[in-house]
């Protein structure tokens, strides 16, 4: 039995080792993307843009990952420093949104082929940047030696819940909401207690395509909604679920 | 209407679709602390431990289990046709004590398959959910095949004596035996392959072709012949240890001849399936850059390039470790082999160089005023070492000595018999020289063209220069030896016991290597449960930091080598054969 206790000794002093390599090489967590704080109130130049956009591009974007923003010889992709002065907003915004869509051909091949393009679509997941991420990163670009074109107006502001089912009639959306099912899963007060959290824009996805950018679907529940609801009904359930008290008079 | 497609029932659907709303009203990470009465549970903890530590733990320990399951078999078979080939029934005993060590681990591994089953559910029910929603029938299949599997290997391991006058009936059985094993492989492989690189699943597509396309996703193939070839490798090492550990032991010449040959067999089996290993390895990095450029930039560039470092280090232990065993061999088990010293010195000289590049990272770990003095963390002269066109030419090359060192000692001792003999052994050497200079020569030219140039043609060139050689010289070498003469013979028994420690290193380091290349698939999806579908959301939606990963690994690994040494000694119990009738 000698000999094993040693050959044990041996693996754990070994083991113990690679340990003591692993802690001494730089320790990097990789921890999940903290989520941008896009306070669209407080864009008010399009310097706060720019900033903003900074933020986004060295952090939930990654960009920083693959370009640099003067020469690099590490950068694996192009060095953005002054390409503001070079590329048009609409390049801009279509090199992100289709990396494929425009690229040089290597006419090494016959027939010429693409290269293929290293950039990740960035507003479909993983990174996922949504439309007003997207404009303050393209003055973040513009901004590096170039005028910045994107206006603080064409961030979208978020709809408060004061705003939400204005329109609908929401002693009718509760009956709508019970003949439609939804009391199946859902409870009203539940909804109504987050509905202020939320535009409209995206309750209306939830409810009519709430698998908007999930590529697996192995069972889509609200599957078909888009052709049952009226859009009177479709703005009184909206109401009834935003808490919207109804006016005197009204049913 | 609302349930309408759910399957499993409205109270399902109401759960599933409530649990789906909160979430996207962004009220996911809450559930979490304040799981109510009315939502279904997504995670589960652990006190102390924590749930994930827990799983990484045992789905380690099963899946190092399940690689030596699987790779055992593969040649255990390949000995028993040695056997009834060449009628020595030296190849026969050997595969019979193979499979008795597959015996024995077995019952260990279906033992952790089942406790990680039961962790998955219990942990992540919210996960285990949705991949049951999408890959039901293939659990369906998995149990199927441990069905034919299980019986199979009773069948092959218990009728191994009754067997011995229908041979070819029991090399069919292990033929089936490694068929299912195969499927029981690659159907597990695609449910973690999925939830690195998942696919659309369209309803156009229909139920089967959803499972069709889940299963067939782009890091499927790449990842079941990766893990075919390292189950080998696994198996091939595991058993060279368990023989050095035995000769160690030994009491009588028999026993330490007997476990001196395996030990060598299995170290030349983990060897074998080293050399294309790494190929195998850059055809899977290769289909995740196709797949998601910012996996691969992850991997490669990102958090976890340091860890390559890791891995460079491992396998470059590796190769020594292997290439020491066979020159301890050389000089020990030959008579005169001491006259191979200067060739050994050689291939070590430029084994160890080329290991020193293997090694070097492209950043230094240097202090504020160290980085200051070099004008960065690449070192002006040693940066030039740490990028992929140096790794690419330096591996190959390594390859190349690796399978000199064992040409050498294949040839050892024998004297070619046939006339062209003399032309075959300069064809090989001539064949050598210039397949090491034009891997040298695509390796320094890789510095002046583009990256995608490099990747697409200068290193898939010297993949295919080196594995022409191996295809080539290994046929040739064996043509000229199949009918030479034994000048020298080969003696068993005689190896000393740094011999041994050898084949104990490089079990170790190929376990090693297995839980870090595991951590780094897993890592790569980052905060991801299914890679860009399914996000994590538990509080442990990160990866820890290489220092404490390695840690786990080294405890993982120890684990398995204590619950290995329990298995096997309790395995060598029963009756004993004594080790003088396993030679005859």
């Amino acid at each position: 039995m000698g000999h094993f206790f040693k050959v044990m000794l041996f693996v754990a002093v070994y083991l113990g080792l690679f340990a003591y390599v692993g802690l001494q090489i730089p320790q990097q967590a990789s921890l999940p993307p903290e989520v941008e704080k896009f306070d669209p109130s407080q864009i008010k130049t399009k310097e706060d843009l720019a900033r903003i956009g900074q933020k986004i591009f060295f952090g939930k974007g990654q960009c920083a990952l693959c370009h640099s923003l003067s020469p690099s010889s590490t950068a694996r992709c192009p060095n953005l420093q002054g390409v503001g002065g070079k590329l048009t907003r609409d390049f801009i915004y279509e090199s992100v949104t289709q990396p494929q869509a425009y690229l040089y051909m290597d006419y090494t091949f016959s027939p010429p082929k693409f290269f293929p393009a290293k950039m990740p679509v960035i507003n479909k997941p993983p990174i996922d940047l949504n439309n007003n991420e997207l404009l303050s990163v393209i003055s973040f670009i513009q901004s590096q030696g170039g005028e910045v074109t994107v206006d603080p107006s064409e961030i979208a502001q978020p709809e408060s819940g004061a705003t939400l089912g204005k329109t609908g009639d929401p002693a009718l959306g509760q009956k709508v909401f019970v003949k439609m099912g939804c009391t199946k899963c859902h409870k009203a007060e539940e909804l109504q207690a987050k509905a202020g959290k939320k535009d409209e824009a995206s309750i209306r996805q939830l409810i009519l395509d709430p698998y908007a950018g999930v590529t697996a679907n192995p069972k889509p529940v609200h599957q078909g909604f888009d052709q049952e609801f009226t859009i009177k009904n479709f703005n009184d359930v909206m109401a009834y679920v935003a808490g919207t008290k109804p006016e005197a008079g009204a049913h | 209407m609302i349930s309408r497609g759910t399957g499993s029932g409205p109270r399902s659907a109401a759960g599933f679709s409530s649990a789906l709303f909160m979430l996207l009203l962004g009220v996911g990470s809450s559930a979490w602390a304040q799981q109510t009465s009315g939502s279904p549970v997504e995670y589960r903890d652990i006190a102390w431990i924590g749930s994930r530590n827990m799983v990484w733990i045992v789905a380690q320990i099963h899946l190092l289990f399940a690689g030596f399951v699987l790779g055992v078999p593969i040649f255990a078979l390949v000995c028993e046709f040695v056997g009834v080939r060449t009628k020595d029934a030296r190849y026969d005993r050997l595969a019979k004590e193979f499979t008795k060590l597959l015996t024995s681990a077995y019952a260990t591994t279906a033992l952790f398959g089942g406790i990680l089953l039961f962790c998955l559910i219990g942990f992540y029910p919210k996960l285990w959910n949705y991949m049951t929603n999408i890959f039901f029938p293939t659990f369906l299949i998995y149990g199927l095949l441990f069905l034919l599997e299980t019986p199979t290997l009773y069948l092959y391991w218990y009728g191994w004596e009754s067997m011995q006058n229908r041979k070819w009936l029991h090399l069919f059985l292990g033929i089936l035996l490694n068929i299912f094993g195969f499927f029981i492989m690659i159907v597990s492989n695609s449910w973690a392959t999925f939830q690195a690189s998942p696919v659309v699943l369209t309803e156009s597509l229909g139920y089967w072709g959803k499972v069709w396309a889940a299963v067939n996703n782009p890091t499927w193939w790449p990842v079941n012949i990766h893990r075919l070839i390292a189950n080998v490798v696994l198996g091939g090492f595991i058993c060279g240890a368990y023989a050095g550990i035995r000769y160690l032991g030994s009491k009588t010449r028999e026993e330490r001849e007997h476990y001196d040959w395996m030990g060598y067999v299995g170290n030349f089996i983990g060897i074998f399936g080293m050399l294309p290993l790494p190929f195998a390895g850059y055809w899977l990095m290769r289909e995740i850059y196709q797949y998601n450029q910012q996996m691969g930039i992850t991997l490669m560039g990102g958090f976890l390039s340091w860890l390559f470092i890791l891995q460079a280090m491992l396998i470059g232990v590796l190769f020594l470790g292997a290439n020491y065993y066979f020159w301890l061999g050389i000089i020990h088990r030959l008579e005169g082999g001491v006259q191979y010293r200067k060739q050994i010195v050689t291939m070590l000289t430029v084994l160890v160089l080329a290991l020193g590049v293997w090694m070097t990272p492209h950043s230094l770990v240097a202090s504020l005023q160290e980085a200051r003095l070099m004008g960065g963390t690449h070192h002006p002269l040693l940066g030039v070492f740490g990028v992929m066109s140096a790794k690419m030419t330096v591996v190959n090359i390594i390859i190349l000595v690796t399978f000199m060192s064992f040409l050498i000692y294949w040839r050892a001792g024998k004297q070619a018999t046939v006339t062209w003999a003399k032309g075959a052994v300069i064809g090989v050497s001539v064949m050598f020289f210039l397949a090491a200079i034009a891997v040298i020569i695509l390796g320094v030219w890789g510095y002046f063209v583009p990256a995608i140039i490099r990747i697409n043609y200068f290193s898939t060139s010297q993949v295919l220069i080196v594995l022409a050689v191996l295809l080539t010289a290994t046929p040739l070498t064996g043509a000229v030896l199949k009918s030479a003469k034994t000048t020298k013979e080969m003696k068993w028994g005689v190896m000393p016991a740094k011999a041994q420690y050898a084949l104990v290193l490089n079990a170790t380091t190929v376990v090693l290597l297995m839980t870090l290349m595991g951590y780094a698939r897993s890592s790569s999806r980052q905060y991801w449960h299914i890679f860009g579908v399914m996000r994590d959301t538990s509080p442990y939606a990160y990866s820890p930091a290489l220092g404490y990963a390695a840690a786990f690994m080294s405890l993982n690994t120890f684990l398995f080598f204590l619950l290995v040494a329990f298995i096997f000694g309790v395995a060598s119990m029963g009756p004993k054969e004594h080790a003088g009738a396993r030679s005859k």
